[in-house]
Protein backbone atom coordinates (compact mmCIF):
# COMPACT_ATOMS: atom_id res chain seq x y z
CA UNK A 1 0.00 0.00 0.00
CA UNK A 2 1.82 3.11 1.23
CA UNK A 3 0.74 5.55 -1.40
CA UNK A 4 3.31 8.30 -1.81
CA UNK A 5 3.15 11.25 0.56
CA UNK A 6 1.67 14.27 -1.22
CA UNK A 7 4.39 16.75 -2.10
CA UNK A 8 2.70 19.59 -0.25
CA UNK A 9 2.67 17.58 2.99
CA UNK A 10 6.31 16.64 2.62
CA UNK A 11 7.18 20.28 2.03
CA UNK A 12 5.15 21.47 5.03
CA UNK A 13 6.85 18.90 7.25
CA UNK A 14 10.29 20.09 6.19
CA UNK A 15 9.38 23.74 6.82
CA UNK A 16 8.02 22.85 10.27
CA UNK A 17 11.19 20.90 11.04
CA UNK A 18 13.33 23.86 10.07
CA UNK A 19 11.26 26.20 12.26
CA UNK A 20 11.53 23.77 15.15
CA UNK A 21 15.29 23.61 14.78
CA UNK A 22 15.67 27.33 14.18
CA UNK A 23 16.53 28.36 17.79
CA UNK A 24 19.50 25.98 17.74
CA UNK A 25 20.58 27.33 14.37
CA UNK A 26 20.28 30.83 15.77
CA UNK A 27 22.49 29.82 18.70
CA UNK A 28 25.16 28.59 16.24
CA UNK A 29 24.92 31.78 14.18
CA UNK A 30 25.10 34.03 17.24
CA UNK A 31 28.25 32.27 18.40
CA UNK A 32 30.10 33.50 15.28
CA UNK A 33 29.07 37.14 15.70
CA UNK A 34 30.99 39.96 17.31
CA UNK A 35 29.29 41.17 20.47
CA UNK A 36 28.34 44.43 18.70
CA UNK A 37 26.52 42.55 15.94
CA UNK A 38 24.55 40.33 18.27
CA UNK A 39 21.52 42.56 18.83
CA UNK A 40 21.22 43.10 15.06
CA UNK A 41 19.30 40.18 13.57
CA UNK A 42 20.90 40.65 10.15
CA UNK A 43 22.60 37.61 8.65
CA UNK A 44 25.21 39.84 7.00
CA UNK A 45 28.07 40.13 9.44
CA UNK A 46 31.75 39.32 9.53
CA UNK A 47 31.98 35.93 11.18
CA UNK A 48 34.52 35.54 13.93
CA UNK A 49 35.95 32.55 15.74
CA UNK A 50 37.22 34.69 18.59
CA UNK A 51 34.61 33.46 21.07
CA UNK A 52 35.68 29.88 20.58
CA UNK A 53 39.14 30.80 21.80
CA UNK A 54 37.67 31.30 25.26
CA UNK A 55 36.89 27.61 25.43
CA UNK A 56 40.58 26.86 25.70
CA UNK A 57 41.24 29.43 28.35
CA UNK A 58 41.24 29.28 32.12
CA UNK A 59 37.94 28.63 33.86
CA UNK A 60 35.84 27.59 30.86
CA UNK A 61 38.38 24.97 29.83
CA UNK A 62 38.56 23.77 33.42
CA UNK A 63 34.78 23.24 33.52
CA UNK A 64 34.77 21.57 30.11
CA UNK A 65 37.39 19.11 31.34
CA UNK A 66 35.30 18.53 34.49
CA UNK A 67 32.32 17.64 32.34
CA UNK A 68 34.37 15.31 30.14
CA UNK A 69 36.07 13.54 33.05
CA UNK A 70 32.95 13.20 35.18
CA UNK A 71 30.58 12.06 32.43
CA UNK A 72 32.94 9.49 30.89
CA UNK A 73 34.04 8.01 34.22
CA UNK A 74 30.49 7.91 35.64
CA UNK A 75 29.14 6.31 32.48
CA UNK A 76 31.90 3.70 32.52
CA UNK A 77 31.22 2.75 36.13
CA UNK A 78 27.43 2.66 35.63
CA UNK A 79 27.87 0.35 32.64
CA UNK A 80 30.51 -1.88 34.25
CA UNK A 81 28.22 -2.51 37.21
CA UNK A 82 24.87 -2.32 35.43
CA UNK A 83 25.42 -4.52 32.37
CA UNK A 84 26.62 -7.68 34.17
CA UNK A 85 23.95 -7.13 36.83
CA UNK A 86 21.24 -6.92 34.20
CA UNK A 87 22.43 -10.11 32.54
CA UNK A 88 22.65 -11.89 35.88
CA UNK A 89 19.12 -10.86 36.81
CA UNK A 90 17.79 -12.07 33.46
CA UNK A 91 19.61 -15.39 33.58
CA UNK A 92 20.41 -16.49 37.11
CA UNK A 93 17.55 -15.32 39.29
CA UNK A 94 14.26 -17.22 39.67
CA UNK A 95 11.56 -15.69 37.49
CA UNK A 96 9.55 -14.04 40.27
CA UNK A 97 12.61 -12.60 41.99
CA UNK A 98 13.99 -11.38 38.70
CA UNK A 99 10.79 -9.54 37.82
CA UNK A 100 10.66 -7.96 41.29
CA UNK A 101 14.26 -6.81 41.03
CA UNK A 102 13.62 -5.12 37.70
CA UNK A 103 10.55 -3.50 39.14
CA UNK A 104 12.59 -2.23 42.05
CA UNK A 105 15.15 -0.72 39.68
CA UNK A 106 12.52 1.13 37.69
CA UNK A 107 10.96 2.42 40.91
CA UNK A 108 14.26 4.12 41.70
CA UNK A 109 14.19 5.80 38.29
CA UNK A 110 10.81 7.27 39.18
CA UNK A 111 12.11 8.62 42.49
CA UNK A 112 12.46 12.41 42.14
CA UNK A 113 16.06 13.57 42.76
CA UNK A 114 14.68 16.34 44.95
CA UNK A 115 13.47 13.75 47.44
CA UNK A 116 16.91 12.27 48.09
CA UNK A 117 19.20 15.26 47.70
CA UNK A 118 18.96 16.57 51.28
CA UNK A 119 20.45 13.55 53.08
CA UNK A 120 22.97 13.07 50.29
CA UNK A 121 24.07 16.66 50.75
CA UNK A 122 24.26 16.34 54.53
CA UNK A 123 26.19 13.07 54.45
CA UNK A 124 28.58 14.23 51.74
CA UNK A 125 29.16 17.43 53.66
CA UNK A 126 30.02 15.40 56.79
CA UNK A 127 32.51 13.13 55.03
CA UNK A 128 33.93 15.97 52.90
CA UNK A 129 32.78 14.68 49.54
CA UNK A 130 31.01 17.86 48.41
CA UNK A 131 32.67 19.48 45.42
CA UNK A 132 34.95 16.49 44.78
CA UNK A 133 35.25 14.37 41.64
CA UNK A 134 34.81 11.21 43.69
CA UNK A 135 31.55 12.43 45.24
CA UNK A 136 29.89 13.53 42.03
CA UNK A 137 31.04 10.44 40.09
CA UNK A 138 29.76 8.19 42.87
CA UNK A 139 26.30 9.79 42.75
CA UNK A 140 26.12 9.98 38.96
CA UNK A 141 27.18 6.39 38.36
CA UNK A 142 24.87 5.04 41.05
CA UNK A 143 21.93 7.11 39.82
CA UNK A 144 22.34 5.76 36.29
CA UNK A 145 22.71 2.07 37.12
CA UNK A 146 18.92 1.52 37.20
CA UNK A 147 18.43 2.88 33.70
CA UNK A 148 21.34 0.74 32.45
CA UNK A 149 19.95 -2.39 34.06
CA UNK A 150 16.46 -1.70 32.74
CA UNK A 151 17.51 -0.88 29.18
CA UNK A 152 19.88 -3.83 28.82
CA UNK A 153 17.22 -6.21 30.07
CA UNK A 154 15.27 -6.34 26.81
CA UNK A 155 18.43 -6.89 24.79
CA UNK A 156 19.61 -9.73 27.02
CA UNK A 157 16.18 -11.34 26.93
CA UNK A 158 16.37 -11.40 23.12
CA UNK A 159 19.46 -13.61 23.11
CA UNK A 160 18.37 -17.19 22.44
CA UNK A 161 18.81 -19.38 25.46
CA UNK A 162 20.05 -22.27 23.26
CA UNK A 163 23.12 -20.30 22.16
CA UNK A 164 24.37 -19.85 25.70
CA UNK A 165 23.46 -23.40 26.58
CA UNK A 166 25.39 -24.73 23.56
CA UNK A 167 28.46 -22.81 24.68
CA UNK A 168 28.12 -24.28 28.14
CA UNK A 169 28.02 -27.80 26.73
CA UNK A 170 31.18 -26.99 24.79
CA UNK A 171 32.77 -26.28 28.14
CA UNK A 172 32.68 -22.49 28.19
CA UNK A 173 32.55 -20.89 31.62
CA UNK A 174 29.89 -18.33 32.55
CA UNK A 175 32.43 -15.57 32.11
CA UNK A 176 33.59 -16.81 28.71
CA UNK A 177 30.08 -17.13 27.34
CA UNK A 178 29.19 -13.69 28.72
CA UNK A 179 32.19 -12.04 27.07
CA UNK A 180 32.30 -14.10 23.86
CA UNK A 181 28.62 -14.68 23.09
CA UNK A 182 26.27 -12.49 25.10
CA UNK A 183 28.10 -9.16 24.91
CA UNK A 184 28.68 -9.22 21.13
CA UNK A 185 25.02 -10.08 20.54
CA UNK A 186 23.89 -7.25 22.79
CA UNK A 187 26.19 -4.67 21.21
CA UNK A 188 23.39 -2.50 19.81
CA UNK A 189 21.85 -2.37 23.24
CA UNK A 190 25.19 -1.49 24.78
CA UNK A 191 25.76 1.36 22.36
CA UNK A 192 22.23 2.73 22.83
CA UNK A 193 22.61 2.52 26.61
CA UNK A 194 26.07 4.07 26.63
CA UNK A 195 24.84 6.91 24.48
CA UNK A 196 21.81 7.71 26.61
CA UNK A 197 23.57 7.46 29.94
CA UNK A 198 26.37 9.64 28.60
CA UNK A 199 23.89 12.26 27.37
CA UNK A 200 21.90 12.20 30.61
CA UNK A 201 25.03 12.69 32.73
CA UNK A 202 26.53 15.33 30.42
CA UNK A 203 23.31 17.35 30.68
CA UNK A 204 22.61 16.63 34.37
CA UNK A 205 21.76 19.77 36.30
CA UNK A 206 20.11 18.98 39.62
CA UNK A 207 22.84 17.09 41.48
CA UNK A 208 25.54 19.08 39.72
CA UNK A 209 24.11 22.25 41.19
CA UNK A 210 23.71 20.92 44.70
CA UNK A 211 26.85 18.87 45.14
CA UNK A 212 29.46 21.14 43.58
CA UNK A 213 30.70 24.54 44.47
CA UNK A 214 33.55 25.83 42.31
CA UNK A 215 36.10 23.08 41.85
CA UNK A 216 34.25 20.29 40.04
CA UNK A 217 31.42 22.39 38.59
CA UNK A 218 30.30 20.94 35.27
CA UNK A 219 29.31 22.74 32.07
CA UNK A 220 25.53 22.94 32.65
CA UNK A 221 26.10 24.65 36.01
CA UNK A 222 28.68 27.02 34.57
CA UNK A 223 26.25 28.09 31.85
CA UNK A 224 23.38 28.65 34.25
CA UNK A 225 25.44 31.17 36.19
CA UNK A 226 27.21 32.63 33.19
CA UNK A 227 24.79 35.38 32.26
CA UNK A 228 24.48 36.73 35.79
CA UNK A 229 28.22 36.67 36.43
CA UNK A 230 29.57 37.92 33.14
CA UNK A 231 26.82 40.30 32.04
CA UNK A 232 25.50 40.56 28.53
CA UNK A 233 28.01 38.65 26.46
CA UNK A 234 25.54 36.84 24.26
CA UNK A 235 27.97 35.74 21.59
CA UNK A 236 30.46 34.35 24.08
CA UNK A 237 27.63 32.58 25.89
CA UNK A 238 26.40 31.16 22.57
CA UNK A 239 29.85 29.82 21.72
CA UNK A 240 30.14 28.05 25.08
CA UNK A 241 26.59 26.72 24.67
CA UNK A 242 27.42 25.41 21.20
CA UNK A 243 30.34 23.45 22.60
CA UNK A 244 28.08 22.17 25.36
CA UNK A 245 25.28 20.91 23.12
CA UNK A 246 27.19 19.63 20.09
CA UNK A 247 28.61 16.40 21.58
CA UNK A 248 25.25 14.97 22.74
CA UNK A 249 23.53 16.15 19.57
CA UNK A 250 26.04 14.48 17.25
CA UNK A 251 26.01 11.29 19.32
CA UNK A 252 22.22 11.30 19.26
CA UNK A 253 22.01 11.91 15.55
CA UNK A 254 24.44 9.10 14.75
CA UNK A 255 22.50 6.66 16.91
CA UNK A 256 18.97 7.63 15.85
CA UNK A 257 18.25 4.04 14.89
CA UNK A 258 18.56 2.61 18.37
CA UNK A 259 17.28 5.68 20.10
CA UNK A 260 13.65 4.63 20.37
CA UNK A 261 14.40 1.30 21.93
CA UNK A 262 16.85 3.04 24.19
CA UNK A 263 14.52 5.85 25.17
CA UNK A 264 11.62 3.60 25.95
CA UNK A 265 14.06 1.48 27.94
CA UNK A 266 13.35 -1.44 25.71
CA UNK A 267 9.66 -1.41 26.51
CA UNK A 268 8.83 -0.91 22.85
CA UNK A 269 10.63 -2.69 20.07
CA UNK A 270 10.93 -1.31 16.60
CA UNK B 1 21.37 -26.74 33.31
CA UNK B 2 23.17 -26.93 36.60
CA UNK B 3 21.30 -25.43 39.51
CA UNK B 4 24.22 -25.46 41.88
CA UNK B 5 26.35 -22.48 40.88
CA UNK B 6 24.45 -19.59 39.46
CA UNK B 7 26.59 -16.51 39.93
CA UNK B 8 23.81 -14.30 41.26
CA UNK B 9 26.38 -12.34 43.27
CA UNK B 10 27.31 -10.47 40.07
CA UNK B 11 24.19 -8.36 40.53
CA UNK B 12 24.95 -7.40 44.13
CA UNK B 13 27.38 -4.49 43.66
CA UNK B 14 24.85 -2.70 41.46
CA UNK B 15 21.96 -3.41 43.84
CA UNK B 16 23.95 -2.32 46.89
CA UNK B 17 25.18 0.90 45.30
CA UNK B 18 21.70 1.86 44.07
CA UNK B 19 20.19 1.11 47.48
CA UNK B 20 22.91 3.19 49.09
CA UNK B 21 22.15 6.34 47.12
CA UNK B 22 18.37 5.97 46.83
CA UNK B 23 16.77 3.88 49.59
CA UNK B 24 18.86 5.06 52.52
CA UNK B 25 18.42 8.76 51.64
CA UNK B 26 14.65 8.24 51.37
CA UNK B 27 14.51 6.81 54.88
CA UNK B 28 16.80 9.60 56.12
CA UNK B 29 14.55 12.21 54.44
CA UNK B 30 11.52 10.72 56.16
CA UNK B 31 13.23 10.96 59.55
CA UNK B 32 14.42 14.52 58.95
CA UNK B 33 10.91 15.58 57.99
CA UNK B 34 9.80 15.10 61.61
CA UNK B 35 12.48 17.41 62.95
CA UNK B 36 12.81 21.13 63.35
CA UNK B 37 16.20 21.90 61.86
CA UNK B 38 16.85 25.35 60.47
CA UNK B 39 20.53 25.85 59.77
CA UNK B 40 20.34 29.65 59.71
CA UNK B 41 18.65 29.69 63.11
CA UNK B 42 21.18 28.05 65.45
CA UNK B 43 19.23 29.50 68.38
CA UNK B 44 16.41 27.03 67.68
CA UNK B 45 17.89 23.68 68.57
CA UNK B 46 17.34 20.59 66.43
CA UNK B 47 14.28 18.92 67.89
CA UNK B 48 11.62 16.30 67.17
CA UNK B 49 8.37 18.06 66.25
CA UNK B 50 6.19 15.25 64.92
CA UNK B 51 3.98 16.28 62.06
CA UNK B 52 4.51 20.00 62.67
CA UNK B 53 6.39 20.53 59.36
CA UNK B 54 3.60 18.84 57.45
CA UNK B 55 0.75 20.73 59.08
CA UNK B 56 2.63 23.98 58.59
CA UNK B 57 3.09 23.18 54.89
CA UNK B 58 -0.45 22.05 54.25
CA UNK B 59 -1.70 25.21 55.94
CA UNK B 60 0.36 27.58 53.80
CA UNK B 61 -1.04 29.06 50.61
CA UNK B 62 2.41 28.82 48.97
CA UNK B 63 2.37 25.07 49.12
CA UNK B 64 -0.97 24.81 47.34
CA UNK B 65 0.17 27.29 44.72
CA UNK B 66 3.31 25.20 44.15
CA UNK B 67 1.25 22.03 43.88
CA UNK B 68 -1.05 23.72 41.40
CA UNK B 69 1.93 24.97 39.36
CA UNK B 70 3.41 21.48 39.26
CA UNK B 71 0.10 20.04 38.15
CA UNK B 72 -0.52 22.70 35.48
CA UNK B 73 3.02 22.56 34.13
CA UNK B 74 3.01 18.78 33.89
CA UNK B 75 -0.46 18.34 32.43
CA UNK B 76 -0.10 21.26 29.99
CA UNK B 77 3.27 20.03 28.69
CA UNK B 78 2.27 16.39 28.49
CA UNK B 79 -0.92 17.15 26.58
CA UNK B 80 0.79 19.44 24.12
CA UNK B 81 3.69 17.02 23.63
CA UNK B 82 1.29 14.21 22.91
CA UNK B 83 -0.91 16.15 20.48
CA UNK B 84 1.99 17.73 18.58
CA UNK B 85 3.99 14.52 18.63
CA UNK B 86 1.09 12.50 17.29
CA UNK B 87 0.30 15.04 14.58
CA UNK B 88 3.91 15.18 13.41
CA UNK B 89 4.30 11.41 13.62
CA UNK B 90 1.32 11.06 11.28
CA UNK B 91 3.07 13.42 8.86
CA UNK B 92 6.36 11.61 9.04
CA UNK B 93 5.88 7.88 9.45
CA UNK B 94 5.74 7.22 5.72
CA UNK B 95 8.99 7.78 3.87
CA UNK B 96 9.39 10.77 1.58
CA UNK B 97 12.48 12.52 0.26
CA UNK B 98 13.92 14.54 3.14
CA UNK B 99 12.12 12.70 5.93
CA UNK B 100 15.47 11.79 7.47
CA UNK B 101 16.47 15.45 7.54
CA UNK B 102 13.12 16.45 9.05
CA UNK B 103 13.47 13.84 11.79
CA UNK B 104 17.05 14.85 12.50
CA UNK B 105 16.01 18.50 12.86
CA UNK B 106 13.01 17.69 15.04
CA UNK B 107 14.86 15.54 17.56
CA UNK B 108 17.75 17.97 18.07
CA UNK B 109 16.23 19.93 21.01
CA UNK B 110 15.94 16.70 22.98
CA UNK B 111 19.73 16.59 23.34
CA UNK B 112 20.11 20.20 24.44
CA UNK B 113 20.84 20.64 28.14
CA UNK B 114 18.23 22.45 30.23
CA UNK B 115 20.54 25.26 31.27
CA UNK B 116 21.32 26.13 27.65
CA UNK B 117 17.62 26.05 26.75
CA UNK B 118 16.72 28.31 29.66
CA UNK B 119 19.54 30.82 29.33
CA UNK B 120 19.39 31.05 25.55
CA UNK B 121 15.61 31.37 25.18
CA UNK B 122 15.42 33.85 28.03
CA UNK B 123 18.21 36.13 26.85
CA UNK B 124 18.55 35.80 23.11
CA UNK B 125 15.13 34.72 21.87
CA UNK B 126 12.55 36.23 24.22
CA UNK B 127 14.35 39.24 25.73
CA UNK B 128 11.83 42.05 24.98
CA UNK B 129 14.25 44.92 24.18
CA UNK B 130 17.07 43.20 22.23
CA UNK B 131 15.92 39.63 21.69
CA UNK B 132 14.97 38.08 18.40
CA UNK B 133 11.28 38.33 19.32
CA UNK B 134 11.55 42.13 19.22
CA UNK B 135 12.75 42.05 15.61
CA UNK B 136 10.08 39.57 14.61
CA UNK B 137 7.38 41.71 16.21
CA UNK B 138 8.61 44.94 14.66
CA UNK B 139 8.62 43.19 11.28
CA UNK B 140 4.91 42.53 11.75
CA UNK B 141 4.44 45.98 13.31
CA UNK B 142 3.14 44.64 16.60
CA UNK B 143 4.16 45.47 20.13
CA UNK B 144 6.75 43.12 21.63
CA UNK B 145 5.10 41.02 24.35
CA UNK B 146 7.03 40.53 27.58
CA UNK B 147 6.35 36.84 27.51
CA UNK B 148 8.57 35.72 30.34
CA UNK B 149 7.34 38.34 32.79
CA UNK B 150 3.66 38.14 31.89
CA UNK B 151 3.20 34.43 31.22
CA UNK B 152 6.17 32.82 32.99
CA UNK B 153 4.61 29.43 33.67
CA UNK B 154 3.33 29.13 30.10
CA UNK B 155 6.78 29.98 28.73
CA UNK B 156 8.43 27.34 30.92
CA UNK B 157 5.76 24.90 29.76
CA UNK B 158 6.54 25.83 26.17
CA UNK B 159 10.25 25.15 26.71
CA UNK B 160 9.43 21.79 28.29
CA UNK B 161 7.35 20.97 25.21
CA UNK B 162 10.13 22.10 22.86
CA UNK B 163 12.54 19.73 24.57
CA UNK B 164 10.23 16.72 25.15
CA UNK B 165 7.98 16.69 22.07
CA UNK B 166 10.75 14.99 20.02
CA UNK B 167 10.67 12.07 22.44
CA UNK B 168 6.93 11.64 21.87
CA UNK B 169 7.45 12.00 18.13
CA UNK B 170 10.09 9.25 18.02
CA UNK B 171 8.09 6.79 20.09
CA UNK B 172 4.81 7.41 18.22
CA UNK B 173 6.57 7.18 14.86
CA UNK B 174 7.97 3.81 15.86
CA UNK B 175 4.45 2.85 16.86
CA UNK B 176 2.92 3.91 13.56
CA UNK B 177 5.60 2.07 11.62
CA UNK B 178 4.90 -1.09 13.60
CA UNK B 179 1.28 -1.26 12.39
CA UNK B 180 1.10 -3.96 9.73
CA UNK B 181 0.24 -2.24 6.46
CA UNK B 182 -2.12 -5.12 5.64
CA UNK B 183 -4.45 -3.89 8.38
CA UNK B 184 -4.64 -0.40 6.92
CA UNK B 185 -4.98 -1.84 3.45
CA UNK B 186 -7.86 -4.07 4.51
CA UNK B 187 -9.61 -1.10 6.07
CA UNK B 188 -9.14 0.85 2.85
CA UNK B 189 -10.57 -1.95 0.75
CA UNK B 190 -13.53 -2.04 3.11
CA UNK B 191 -14.05 1.58 2.22
CA UNK B 192 -13.00 3.17 5.51
CA UNK B 193 -12.18 6.84 5.04
CA UNK B 194 -9.05 8.29 6.60
CA UNK B 195 -10.88 9.41 9.76
CA UNK B 196 -12.28 5.94 10.39
CA UNK B 197 -8.91 4.38 9.64
CA UNK B 198 -7.40 6.67 12.28
CA UNK B 199 -9.98 5.83 14.93
CA UNK B 200 -10.48 2.12 14.32
CA UNK B 201 -7.10 0.94 13.03
CA UNK B 202 -4.35 3.34 13.95
CA UNK B 203 -5.33 4.47 17.47
CA UNK B 204 -5.97 1.00 18.95
CA UNK B 205 -2.64 -0.21 17.59
CA UNK B 206 -0.93 2.85 18.99
CA UNK B 207 -2.39 2.65 22.51
CA UNK B 208 0.64 0.90 23.96
CA UNK B 209 3.03 3.46 22.50
CA UNK B 210 0.91 6.37 23.69
CA UNK B 211 0.84 4.84 27.17
CA UNK B 212 4.60 4.41 27.30
CA UNK B 213 5.36 7.89 26.00
CA UNK B 214 2.99 9.47 28.51
CA UNK B 215 4.37 7.48 31.41
CA UNK B 216 8.02 8.13 30.67
CA UNK B 217 7.27 11.74 29.73
CA UNK B 218 5.55 12.17 33.08
CA UNK B 219 8.48 10.67 35.00
CA UNK B 220 10.87 13.16 33.44
CA UNK B 221 8.65 16.25 33.17
CA UNK B 222 7.54 16.13 36.80
CA UNK B 223 11.24 16.52 37.74
CA UNK B 224 11.62 19.78 35.76
CA UNK B 225 14.17 21.89 37.60
CA UNK B 226 16.90 23.33 35.38
CA UNK B 227 14.47 25.22 33.17
CA UNK B 228 12.85 26.90 36.17
CA UNK B 229 16.23 27.68 37.67
CA UNK B 230 17.61 29.34 34.54
CA UNK B 231 14.51 31.29 33.47
CA UNK B 232 12.53 32.59 36.44
CA UNK B 233 14.14 31.18 39.59
CA UNK B 234 10.62 30.22 40.61
CA UNK B 235 9.38 33.82 40.59
CA UNK B 236 7.70 36.24 40.52
CA UNK B 237 6.77 35.28 44.06
CA UNK B 238 5.98 31.59 43.93
CA UNK B 239 4.26 31.79 40.55
CA UNK B 240 6.58 29.44 38.68
CA UNK B 241 7.87 27.36 41.59
CA UNK B 242 7.16 23.66 41.13
CA UNK B 243 7.76 20.91 43.68
CA UNK B 244 11.42 20.15 42.87
CA UNK B 245 12.24 23.85 42.85
CA UNK B 246 10.33 24.38 46.11
CA UNK B 247 12.47 21.71 47.77
CA UNK B 248 15.57 23.54 46.54
CA UNK B 249 14.26 26.93 47.65
CA UNK B 250 13.28 25.77 51.12
CA UNK B 251 16.33 23.65 51.80
CA UNK B 252 19.21 25.32 50.01
CA UNK B 253 18.11 28.95 49.95
CA UNK B 254 16.05 29.01 53.16
CA UNK B 255 18.20 26.33 54.88
CA UNK B 256 15.12 24.87 56.52
CA UNK B 257 16.08 21.21 56.45
CA UNK B 258 12.99 19.92 58.28
CA UNK B 259 10.47 21.71 56.08
CA UNK B 260 12.42 20.82 52.92
CA UNK B 261 12.47 17.16 53.91
CA UNK B 262 8.74 17.05 54.56
CA UNK B 263 8.24 18.62 51.10
CA UNK B 264 10.47 15.95 49.62
CA UNK B 265 8.36 13.26 51.29
CA UNK B 266 5.18 14.84 49.92
CA UNK B 267 6.80 14.89 46.51
CA UNK B 268 7.51 11.16 46.70
CA UNK B 269 3.90 10.52 47.70
CA UNK B 270 2.50 12.69 44.88
CA UNK B 271 4.79 11.21 42.21
CA UNK B 272 4.25 7.64 43.31
CA UNK B 273 0.48 7.90 43.59
CA UNK B 274 0.17 9.43 40.12
CA UNK B 275 2.48 6.82 38.65
CA UNK B 276 0.97 3.86 40.45
CA UNK B 277 -2.34 4.66 38.76
CA UNK B 278 -0.73 4.67 35.33
CA UNK B 279 1.61 1.83 36.20
CA UNK B 280 -1.23 -0.50 37.13
CA UNK B 281 -2.47 -0.23 33.59
CA UNK B 282 0.99 -0.35 32.10
CA UNK B 283 2.76 -3.03 34.13
CA UNK B 284 1.81 -5.90 31.88
CA UNK B 285 2.84 -4.03 28.77
CA UNK B 286 6.22 -3.02 30.13
CA UNK B 287 7.33 -6.14 31.89
CA UNK B 288 6.23 -8.55 29.20
CA UNK B 289 8.93 -9.15 26.60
Amino acid sequence: MNKPVPRILAFTTLVLALLYFFPILWLFITSFKLEVDVVNPSLFFTPTLSHYRIIFQGPVFHHLMNSIIISTLSTTIALLLGIPASNAIVRYFPKKQSSNLFFWFISTIILPPASVVIPIYIIMNKIHLLDTYFGLILIYSAMHIPITVWMMRSFFKDIPFELVEAARIDGASELTSFVRIILPLARHGISATTLLVLIFIWNEFFFGLHLTNTKVTTFPILLAGYMSQEGLFWAKMSAISTIAILPPMILGWINQKYLVQGLTMGAVKE
Amino acid sequence: MSVTKKPTFIAFPAIILVALVTQIPVIFTLILSFFRWIIVRPDLSRKFVGFHNYTQLLGSSEFWLVLQNTFLLTVFSLTLCLILGFFLALLMYRPFPGVGIARTLFIAPFFVMDSVIGVFWKNVMLEPSFGLIKHICSFFHTKTPELLSHYPLTVIGGLVVWKWMPFFLLVLMAGLQSIPSSQIEAAMIDGANSWRRLVYVILPNLAKYIGISVMLGLIFIIKTFGLVFTTTKGGPGYNTTNLPYYVYRTTFLGWNIGKGSSLAVIMIIVTLSVLVIIFKKMKNIITEP
